[in-house]
């Protein structure tokens, strides 16, 4: 039989890194945050067990080891990422779409990106974001759509710069 | 192809779609060869979607880590051990040096007694001077 960890905590690895990844854009300081978050975990797996949102815990404990992150490396505002959005050319890291997508999910405020995120690329539902957030379930609602907005208005400020170009 | 992803897109801006319909979706938008924008944003959280990592450990498999206060007492407790051989080092370098410089104080002061003894030899001598009637009894007698 499975035990609460390998059942519950293990499976959220990979959500957590795409994540703690969309914030800190450094693969290393994603996984070096995940991983430091499930050892928290498998710790308090005990406790882990009794609490009312587990995985609301667990993005909670992500969000302050990225922070970290940011700590290290003198980036001071988790949302305030403007003047470190990445393109392409600065990294081979990432593709010309991914890093796209990247520099629109890092111009939301951090609600709305956190939502966004979850519904877009983990396919979660708004019973399950509300989880993860530790949010009420009409504030994901209101933080989806108004970053939806902001996804259709960044679309058309493309479509409109494009003919310039 | 285009009707039904221009349905969903609509149904997407406005709030509308199921998940299922999202997922669907992105389905349209990935297969097609359309240039837009939107293809290529949605190509990217798909992109996101895909990562993962292999290179996350299992805690239960992970060596524990060294937390911060075990480093500080590593650490405090190097640095008393270090600061406690050196003082000892410093006290017995100073006990050594004051033994050397009392032996040296002695030796001199055994060498100038040797050399002041050595110079009064000269007053055994007159060792019978403080004996005057032993050595001149007999004039006394004679008087007498």
């Amino acid at each position: 039989m499975m035990s609460f960890f390998e059942a519950n905590i293990w499976p959220l690895r990979n959500k957590l890194y795409r994540l703690a990844y969309s914030w800190t854009k450094d693969k290393a300081a994603a996984q070096d945050a995940v991983q430091e978050v499930l050892s928290k975990a498998w710790e308090r797996r005990l406790s882990l067990q009794n609490m009312d949102n587990p995985t609301g815990w667990m993005v909670k404990c992500l969000k302050t080891e990225s922070l970290k992150h940011f700590k290290h490396v003198k980036k001071m505002q988790f949302g305030d990422v403007e003047d470190s959005i990445v393109t392409p050319q600065e990294t081979e890291d990432y593709s010309v779409y991914l890093s796209r997508a990247l520099a629109f999910l890092q111009n939301l405020p951090e609600k709305q990106r956190d939502v966004f995120h979850l519904r877009e690329i983990e396919g979660l539902t708004y019973e399950e974001i509300a989880e993860f957030l530790c949010l009420p379930l009409e504030q994901v609602k209101v933080n989806l759509h108004r970053a939806r907005k902001k996804l259709k208005a960044h679309l058309m400020n493309y479509h409109h710069e494009k003919p310039k170009r | 192809m285009k009707n039904r992803r221009d349905e969903l897109l609509g149904k997407y801006w406005k709030g509308e779609s199921s998940l299922e319909e999202e997922k669907e979706l992105r389905q349209i938008l990935s297969v097609s060869d359309d240039p837009s924008p939107e293809r290529r944003l949605f190509l990217g959280f798909q992109e996101l979607s895909n990562l993962d990592n292999p290179g996350l450990v299992h805690p239960k498999h992970k060596r524990k880590p060294i937390h911060t206060w075990a480093r500080w007492a590593a650490l405090l407790i190097a640095f008393l051990t270090l600061s406690w051989i050196t003082y000892q080092h410093v006290q017995t370098t100073a006990e050594r040096k004051a033994f050397e410089q009392v032996m040296q104080a002695f030796s001199m002061i055994q060498e100038n007694m040797e050399k002041g003894t050595k110079e009064l030899s000269i007053m055994e001598e007159f060792r019978h001077l403080n004996k005057p009637n032993e050595v001149f009894p007999l004039i006394e007698k004679h008087h007498e």
